[in-house]
């Protein structure tokens, strides 16, 4: 007996003005999952995240979460649990570390259920506690990312979608990135995709993959095996 | 000496009314990104709902000006929802907003005028003309409370953006409405409550301002010494808004004394022109800021 996926994309289709930048894409992902995406500059992969994440409108096809379609507006995707790390992480840089969680909040009405939340983003991520009354401006790379992950988790999502989590960090805070992502994963049981252009990294950390090429999916499959199939050696791996 | 301070007061009653206007201005501008020049007409209506509401309903004078201030903040959100967020919705260049904000401004006192004619009209009220004594220096009631509201009001503004929920959310999208959105934040909501508060503050101003001079059609035109102290004080500031609409409301009346009333307009576009070469930012405005 097959359980009903959290999330399920069907045949979508998405273009930007006259552009297809999506051509019919199928995917279904089960609560607890932690699947990436991975695939070349330009293959779509962001824009997939963003027209689940409800910043992008699709043309074709259906998305249903937890059995239902997506809501109509982007404000109420947050509400329902479906929460994205955006590209770039685009941190509100004129409000304080503290205030960028609570806009992560701002769902949440329960006050006792935002301050539990911020003590496990604080216990996760040590650092942005320190740096609690700083502007979002001042942080480095690496804490602009742990603060865009605490922030998306403030919401308590059931779906978590991180787009290109490493980019532009230093080799040592990406391992302790993806090492917080298995945590966030195993602990809270957070389903989650990631969208990754270094495809060693995001198939050693996701259990499944979907390998994108020009608005498709070419692939998917156990990120083990796909690790071991010479087509992904060869394009995605860098082996030859 | 004397002169000095009853000057003096004379500036900060006048720019505690730029003050008000000019956040507005910044408000709208740090959330939206475009200056909503249909101030003026809101200053305007605020002025003369007030001036109505002592003359036909006989309500005092304090009363008058809550409910011209409410009647300002409602007109704010009808341009909001009436003309820009259509507009937003079909997301035109911020550009055309602001042509639509200079549109409302040119119809709202030609609606007045053909509505209750171009007659400057003393504000209806006794009680803020009274000038009291203090030394050798005269202050008329409506300067004391044009400052004491406007703090009040500036006040309540600070509380409400930074110890709110909405306010947050105001804040939250003054950087980036698409990724505030991502967080749950709706934007309409937001700026409803942006256009009510900056309305309701163009009221109030419209409201001393009608107190210190007249009540009239045009008087709106007042609404862009707003405008220029929000942008010398720095595009989307409120604390430069606040600051450069006092600075401007004490050198303005500074030169008029000391030189020549007639310099005083003169002034303020020479100030503007100024702050936008030598500090296009404005005094405390945003550094161009990362947006990766």
């Amino acid at each position: 007996m097959a359980e009903s996926p959290l999330l399920a994309v069907k045949d979508l289709e998405v273009f930007y003005g006259g552009i297809q930048a999506i051509h019919g894409i199928s995917l279904e992902i089960k609560k607890g999952e932690m699947v990436a995406v991975i695939g070349a500059n330009g293959a779509g992969k962001s824009t997939l995240l963003n027209t689940i994440a409800g910043d992008k409108s699709y043309q074709k096809g259906s998305i249903t979460f937890e059995g239902e379609p997506l809501p109509g507006r982007a404000y109420q995707f947050a509400e329902k649990g479906i929460c994205l790390v955006p590209e770039g992480r685009r941190i509100f840089v004129n409000l304080t570390v503290y205030d960028n969680l609570l806009v992560g909040a701002y769902t949440v009405r329960k006050k006792e259920k935002i301050k539990e939340r911020l003590e496990e983003v604080y216990d996760l991520f040590p650092r942005l506690k320190e740096r609690e009354k700083q502007m979002g401006g001042t942080l480095s790379g690496g804490e602009q990312q742990m603060l865009a992950v605490g922030r998306a988790m403030m919401a308590g999502p059931k779906l978590m979608m991180l787009d290109e989590p490493s980019m532009g960090l230093a080799p040592v805070i990406i391992d302790e990135m993806f090492d917080k992502f298995k945590k966030i994963n195993s602990k809270y049981g957070t389903t989650m995709i990631i969208v990754e252009q270094n495809a060693q990294l995001a198939l050693d950390t996701a259990n499944r993959a979907y390998v994108m090429s020009v608005g498709k999916f070419i692939m998917e499959g156990d990120s083990q095996e796909l690790i071991h199939d010479p087509k992904v050696q060869e394009a995605y791996l860098g082996f030859k | 000496m004397n002169t000095f301070l009853q000057q003096l007061i004379t500036g900060i009653s006048i720019g505690s009314i730029y003050a008000l206007l000019a956040v507005g201005y910044a408000l709208v501008f740090s959330v939206f990104n475009f200056s909503n020049f249909g101030f003026g007409a809101t200053m305007m209506f605020g002025a003369f709902a007030a001036y109505y509401v002592i003359l036909g309903l006989k309500l005092p004078l304090f009363v008058s000006i809550l409910l011209g201030m409410a009647a300002a903040g409602i007109v704010s959100m009808m341009f909001e929802l009436v003309i820009y967020r259509p507009m937003r919705k079909k997301n035109v260049m911020r550009i055309y907003l602001m042509i639509a904000g200079l549109g409302i401004n040119i119809f709202a006192p030609n609606f007045m005028l053909q509505i209750v004619g171009g007659a400057v009209k003393g504000f209806p009220s006794d009680w803020a003309r009274v000038t009291m004594t203090v030394g050798s220096v005269n202050i008329t009631r409506s300067d004391v409370l044009a400052l004491v509201m406007s703090i009040a009001l500036l006040t309540l503004l600070w509380a409400f953006l930074y110890k709110t929920r909405v306010g947050l959310g105001i804040r939250a999208s003054a950087f980036d409405t698409r990724t505030a959105a991502l967080m749950g934040i709706n934007v309409n909501v937001v700026a409803s409550a942006v256009f009510i508060f900056s309305g309701a503050a163009a009221g109030v101003a419209g409201c001393f301002y009608g107190m210190k001079y007249s009540v009239y059609p045009a008087m709106g035109a007042v609404a862009t010494k707003g405008f220029i102290a929000s942008t010398v004080g720095g595009l989307g500031s409120l604390g430069g808004a606040v600051v450069a609409g006092l600075l401007l409301g004490f050198l303005e009346t500074m030169i008029a004394s000391y030189i020549s009333t007639t310099y005083r307009d003169l002034f303020a576009y020479a100030l503007l022109v100024i702050v936008l070469i030598f500090l296009p930012g404005g005094l405390m405005g945003r550094q161009v800021h990362d947006k990766i």
